[in-house]
C-alpha cells in the first residue's frame, strides 16, 4: 500500500486545485521580489507641468503656423512638405518636451506633394490624431537602452511612410516610450510596425526586430508594449555587458500589472 | 540582465544564479517547486487563497535568504524550500490564532498508530480527511506523518511537552479513522 506521502508527492496540484496559475502566482512574486520604483508626487507634478508646456507649446506653434501658412507654403521641402501635412504635432513635441536623446523623425514620404494642407483644413485625418502616445519602460538592466521604433504609415493617396521614434532609458529609470504613430490604426490608414531597435548605448550592440526575427517580431514586442494585458517576452540577446566584456546575457521584455520592464 | 540557460540546469546552477538575484532563474525554480510546496501548504492551511499566501510568503523568505543557503546535493534545494515553507504554515497559523496548543494529557495506546489509516487512499481523499481535523491536530499529523518528525521536534517546534505531541496525533488518527471507516 502506498504511504501517504508518496500518493501526494505524485499528485498533480491541478487534481486538487485547479485554479491555480503557476504563471500569475510568479508575477505576484517576481513583482515582490523585484519592485518597480514608485512615482514621487514631486515627479507625477513634474510630468503635468511637461504636459502643460507640450501642450501650450504646440497650441502656440499651430497658431504660429496657421497665421503663416502661405509663406511656409511657396518654399517647399519634400520632406517638410510632408512632415505638416500628416504629422504637425511631431515636430511640436520634439521641440518643446523632449531630451535631445529622444526623436521621431520621419524616414520615408510622399515623393511628390503638390499642395500644403494646414492642419484643420479637414482633407486629412490625420494630423489630429497623430499624437504621440507611449508606455511607461523600466530598464531593469544595468546599462543605458536606446529603443526605436520604425512603423510604416499608409494613407489614401498618400505613399507609404515610416515613421521612426527613439526613447533613451538609463539604468532603473521609468521613461515614456516615444511612439511615433498611436498603435491603433489611424482613420483611413493602415499602420505596421517594421522594425524595432534595442540598442546598448556604452558598447553599440544592437538588437534588432522585425517581421522575421524570432524568438520575437517587431510587431509582437510593439503588441506587448502597448496592449493592456501582460505579456513576457525574449526581445533577443547582448554578448557583452555595459563594460565590453563578454557576458551573454538575454533582454526580456515583461509588462506585469501595467509596467513595462526591460531585464 | 538575464542569462541563457542551457536545458540541463542543475539545481546547484539555479541556486548560484538565485544568489545572484537573477529572475529567469529564480522563475525556473519557483516553476520547479511551486506545485510540489502548493500541496504542501494545502495540507496546513485549509483555505486556499490562505494557502496561496503564505507559498508567496514562503517563497519570498526562501529567495530572501538564499544566500545563507549551503549546497549539499541534489535534494538539498527541496528539503530547505520544504522546511521554510512548513515554517510558514506555521507561522501563519500561530498569526490566526489556529494553533491554540494547550497541554493534552491523554493517555494512548501507540500501537493504535501503527495503522497508519492514510495510507491507500487518493490525494483528494487525504486532503479532505485532513481538513477535516481541528488545525491543531491536522499540524501534528502533518509534522509526524508527512515531514517524518520525531514527536521530541514536533514539541520543540511547536512549544508543547512530547506527550501532548503524542495526545494530539492519537486525537487526530482516531478522528480520522472514524471518518475514513467507510473508505478504508
Amino acid at each position: 500500500m502506498k504511504k501517504p506521502n508518496d500518493i501526494l508527492d505524485q499528485t498533480s496540484l491541478s487534481e486538487l486545485m485547479p485554479g491555480f496559475d503557476t504563471n500569475a502566482e510568479w508575477l505576484k512574486l517576481h513583482q515582490q521580489l523585484h519592485p518597480t520604483k514608485q512615482t514621487h508626487w514631486w515627479q507625477k507634478a513634474a510630468a503635468v507641468a511637461a504636459i502643460v508646456v507640450a501642450t501650450g507649446g504646440g497650441a502656440w506653434w499651430l497658431q504660429h503656423e496657421i497665421m503663416n501658412g502661405p509663406q511656409l507654403a511657396i518654399a517647399p521641402t519634400t520632406q517638410h512638405n510632408w512632415v505638416r501635412d500628416v504629422a504637425p504635432e511631431i515636430p511640436t513635441a520634439t521641440t518643446t518636451t523632449e531630451t535631445p536623446r529622444d526623436r521621431i523623425e520621419v524616414l520615408k514620404t510622399a515623393s511628390a506633394p503638390t499642395t500644403r494642407h494646414t492642419a484643420n483644413d479637414g482633407k486629412h485625418d490625420l494630423p489630429g490624431q497623430m499624437k504621440r502616445e507611449g508606455e511607461f519602460v523600466c530598464n531593469s538592466t544595468p546599462c543605458p537602452i536606446e529603443i526605436c521604433i520604425t512603423q510604416n504609415l499608409q494613407c489614401p493617396n498618400q505613399d507609404p511612410a515610416a515613421i521612426k521614434s527613439c526613447s533613451v532609458v538609463d539604468p532603473d529609470q521609468a521613461r515614456q516610450l516615444k511612439i511615433g504613430v498611436p498603435s491603433r490604426t489611424v482613420r483611413n490608414c493602415r499602420m505596421s510596425v517594421s522594425e524595432i531597435s534595442i540598442e546598448r548605448i556604452a558598447t553599440g550592440e544592437m538588437i534588432v526586430l522585425n517581421e522575421q526575427t524570432r524568438p520575437a517580431t517587431a510587431q509582437e514586442l510593439f503588441n506587448c508594449i502597448t496592449s493592456d494585458t501582460d505579456c513576457s517576452l525574449m526581445a533577443g540577446m547582448f554578448t557583452t555587458d555595459c563594460d565590453k566584456k563578454k557576458k551573454p546575457g538575454n533582454l526580456r521584455i515583461q509588462k506585469d500589472a501595467g509596467s513595462l520592464i526591460l531585464e | 540582465m538575464i542569462f541563457r540557460f542551457s536545458g540541463k540546469d542543475d539545481e546547484a546552477t539555479l541556486m548560484k544564479q538565485c544568489q545572484q538575484n537573477n529572475a529567469t532563474a529564480q522563475e525556473k525554480l519557483y516553476k520547479l517547486y511551486a506545485e510540489d510546496m502548493m500541496i504542501l501548504c494545502l495540507r496546513y492551511v485549509v483555505n486556499e487563497e490562505d494557502a496561496k499566501e503564505v507559498l508567496m510568503d514562503g517563497f519570498c523568505n526562501f529567495f530572501r535568504n538564499i544566500d545563507s543557503f549551503a549546497w549539499r546535493g541534489e535534494g538539498s534545494v527541496k528539503a530547505w524550500l520544504k522546511k521554510i515553507v512548513v515554517n510558514q504554515c506555521l507561522m501563519f497559523l500561530r498569526k490566526k490564532n489556529h494553533l491554540v496548543l494547550v497541554g493534552d494529557t491523554m493517555v494512548f495506546d501507540d500501537r493504535m498508530a501503527d495503522a497508519d489509516i492514510l495510507s491507500g487512499l487518493t490525494a483528494k481523499e487525504i486532503m479532505k480527511a485532513l481538513h477535516s481535523l481541528p488545525d491543531v491536530w491536522r499540524t501534528v499529523i502533518n509534522l509526524y506523518v508527512f515531514e517524518e518528525m520525531q514527536h521530541k521536534e514536533i514539541a520543540a517546534l511547536l512549544g508543547i511537552t512530547e506527550n501532548t505531541s503524542k495526545s494530539h496525533l492519537h486525537r487526530a488518527r482516531i478522528q480520522l479513522k472514524k471518518q475514513l471507516l467507510p473508505i478504508i
